[in-house]
């Protein structure tokens, strides 16, 4: 009885290790598989979901989007730069000697200055910011250990001082502050739209070409200042703006308030004859004049309540004159009595269309308010000097966009320093008949063949233009021998493609000028230049036929020798 | 029998777990390898950046003004300079044919092998003279200012070259902030 019950215990201990073992067994292959499956997985992960052709964009990722223009050229762009940062309770030199080895490398900073920072009881300080890889390495071979070299990103104009006021300028922390830079500061930070550079309408060579004849005449006829601009007359396009004196934006802190100040987008001027082209167009516009042999009394000054209008000297017509003899002899008082004929409602409405009476059009946050009679003290009188540019105070660029509703066929666009791409144009609003526009493109391409802006003949580029000189207002009243002297040009006139605008802020005529500082002698040569210099980069081929004015000029008694 | 299907079983095992050790190995080596790579191309990516910036800070347009006028003499071409298609410029820049009694008088001035032909060959290849830009005296201004002793004697364009490239001892981010 004893074996078969030991031989019994036996195969029961044998059937338990069989369990036993299959049971291990089991748990390993599901161990195995498990291990398998992980690994199986993590290296799908490896190939699939970390696939490394995807983070090499991130890696290109800066912090603050370029600013390019319309060529694609960059105009600013960030680089990596170092800052010199200090722990001050980590510090194990002497914060005197330090502070004497940091301000020999750092010559913008003084010993007290550094030292100050040194001994600061904060948790970090910055010594000093964008310093130079030879400075920081300089600065690293000192070996203290509280001094941290920190990469930081550095915002870069190449081009230095061109543009300035349009690009603007950043804060030592990358904020737009001015500019572009302020305007669409959003999008060149924000991390879904920074990867693409923003892309003004500028032309960097039309730019530089801009301000070097701008920079040239401002300092020949030693004036104040200067602004000019170039538009597209179909798209609203700012190709070139520019504003003198003007100031570095890699060191906007070193420039002076007047640098800064843009004027051809916030300094409001009395723009002078140059609104004449306006009252003309507008009165054309409305049917008051029906053809251009129409007669207006310019026999004698307008004595009007407290105020005489009157021809400035050499320019009196003492006569009955047809429309092109006012435009070409720039008679103020032919224009004064066409203003009246239009009315205050019929010209406030069209100076409201034209866009006079708000800020002035476009992205850039530095934008002036113009200044105009109030709508109750809008009688006569103000219609009158409104009518040729006096009593109402513009932008230059508020010019730009009119003259180039003006030229353009009568379509007022905004303007915009943010490149169109082609047939994206934002549709504009028609101001003007084709038949006014047309018009208009003869009178103005007169001025420049055979009246008072002749100098601003670019030969082969059919320019058409106004002149406008207005006394500058000093205190109360308006200093006569203070001028602020405008050309408003447009080209080719035969089929209008840019406006060119040109203003000297208070210029002083030369020997060559005969000591005039009229627009016609001092700010039509710019145009001239510019044109010259721009139209073969902007595609405009010169061209030896021109357009017909004869018959207009067969209404002109006689030229103007000089404005 | 057990013992030895155990032991095959372990080795199997292990031999499992050391593959799938390697390739994770591997993959984990793989994969540093692509971080360090992107590490490279991020410095070289700031490099290059950087690289641009002063390129086209020292190439800047009112500098390149400043070289067109006051070194080159250099400006703006004129409207009638302007040629409206290729085949005026093309006629415009063609030789004129010498005239037959000038090629005579040179054929016979020359050896007496040469014929208008090899006359018209060796003028079109001889080495056209380096352009004189400056007198030989003058020295730019810039490279004055900037203390090397570029002079353009000859004016050729490859002499020029030479003097603006090594005249570059100042950072360019001082460059821009002047």
């Amino acid at each position: 009885m004893a074996l078969p019950r030991r031989i019994g215990a036996i195969a029961g201990q044998r059937q338990l290790a069989l369990a036993g073992a299959r049971q291990r067994l089991m748990i390993a292959v599901l161990l195995f598989t498990a291990v398998c499956a992980t690994l199986g997985l993590r290296l799908v992960d490896l190939a699939v979901l970390h696939d490394s052709s995807h983070e090499g964009a991130v890696v290109a990722t800066l912090p603050r989007g370029d600013i390019v223009d319309r060529n694609g050229v960059e105009l600013a762009g960030t680089v990596e730069a170092v800052a010199v940062t200090v722990a001050p309770r980590k510090l194990v030199g002497d914060p005197h000697v330090l502070a004497r080895q940091l301000a020999a490398i750092l010559p913008d900073k003084t010993a007290a200055e550094i030292y100050f920072e040194l001994v600061h009881p904060g948790a970090f300080r910055y010594v000093a910011r964008r310093v130079l890889p030879v400075q920081a390495t300089q600065i690293n071979a000192l070996g203290e250990p509280a001094i941290v070299l920190k990469r930081e990103p550095e915002r870069l104009y190449p081009n230095l001082d061109l543009a300035s006021h349009v690009l603007g300028y950043t804060d030592i922390d990358g904020h737009g502050r001015y500019g572009m830079e302020r305007a669409v500061d959003t999008r060149l930070t924000a991390a879904a739209t920074r990867g693409a550079p923003v892309q003004l309408a500028l032309d960097s060579r039309v730019q530089q070409a801009l301000e070097s004849e701008l920079d040239a005449a401002k300092t020949k006829f030693n004036a104040l200042g200067a602004a000019g601009i170039v538009m597209d007359v179909h798209t609203g396009e700012v190709v070139a703006l520019s504003s003198l004196p003007d100031f570095n934006p890699n060191a906007p802190g070193h420039g002076d308030d007047n640098g800064r100040f843009d004027r051809a987008t916030l300094g409001v001027y009395e723009l002078g004859s140059t609104f004449k082209t306006l009252t003309i167009a507008m009165s054309l516009n409305d049917g008051l004049i029906k053809s251009m042999d129409q007669k207006y009394d310019a026999t004698a000054p307008i004595h009007i309540g407290r105020f005489t209008i009157h021809d400035d000297r050499g320019h009196q017509l003492r006569k009955w004159a047809t429309v092109p003899e006012i435009f070409i002899h720039s008679s103020n008082i032919g224009t004064a009595h066409m203003a009246a004929q239009l009315g205050a409602t019929r010209q406030r409405a069209y100076l409201d269309a034209l866009g006079f009476l708000a800020p002035v059009s476009g992205e850039l946050m530095e934008r002036g308010h113009t200044l105009y009679p109030a709508a109750n003290n809008w009688g006569e009188v103000a219609t009158m000097t409104v009518g040729f540019g006096h009593g109402i105070a513009v932008t230059p660029l508020h010019l730009a966009t009119a003259y180039a509703a003006v030229v353009n066929g009568g379509i007022w666009h905004p303007a915009t320093m943010l490149r169109v791409a082609p047939g994206q144009a934002v549709p504009g609003k028609r101001i003007f008949t084709q038949a006014t526009s047309d018009t208009m493109r003869a009178l103005l391409r007169m001025v420049v063949t055979s009246g008072t802006g002749r100098k601003a003949n670019a030969p082969g580029y059919r320019v058409g233009g106004k002149t406008g000189t207005a006394e500058k207002q000093q205190g109360h009243g308006y200093n006569k021998h203070v001028n602020v002297s405008t050309f408003a040009a447009a080209f080719p006139m035969d089929a209008p493609r840019y406006v060119v605008i040109a203003l000297l802020d208070a210029p002083h005529g030369t020997r060559e000028t005969g000591g005039f500082s009229t627009a016609g002698m001092v700010s039509a040569p710019i145009v001239a230049k510019v044109v010259s210099r721009i139209a073969p980069i902007l595609g405009v081929a010169p061209d030896e036929h021109d357009i017909d004015v004869s018959g207009m000029l067969g209404l002109v008694a006689s030229a103007p020798d000089k404005e | 029998m057990t013992g030895v299907k155990s032991t095959l079983f372990v080795a199997a095992a292990l031999a499992s777990i050391m593959a799938c050790y390697t390739v994770a190995l591997r993959a984990s080596g793989e994969r540093a390898a692509i971080v360090a790579a992107r590490g490279r191309i991020a410095h070289d990516m700031s490099e290059m950046r950087l690289l641009r910036a002063e390129l086209r800070t020292r190439s800047r347009l009112p500098e390149l003004q400043r070289w067109n006028e006051q070194v080159l003499a250099l400006a703006p071409p004129r409207a009638e300079q302007l040629m409206p298609d290729v085949v005026m410029l093309a006629s415009y820049a063609a030789p004129k044919a010498p005239p037959a009694a000038a090629l005579a008088a040179a054929a016979a001035a020359a050896a007496p092998a040469a014929s208008p032909n090899t006359v018209a060959t060796v003028v079109r290849d001889a080495p056209q003279p380096i352009p004189v830009v400056r007198q030989a005296s003058f020295t730019p201004r810039i490279a004055r200012d900037l203390g090397t002793d570029a002079t353009l004697a000859g004016g050729s364009v490859a002499a020029e070259r030479t003097p603006i490239v090594s005249a570059m001892p100042v950072s360019f981010r001082k460059v821009a902030l002047r």
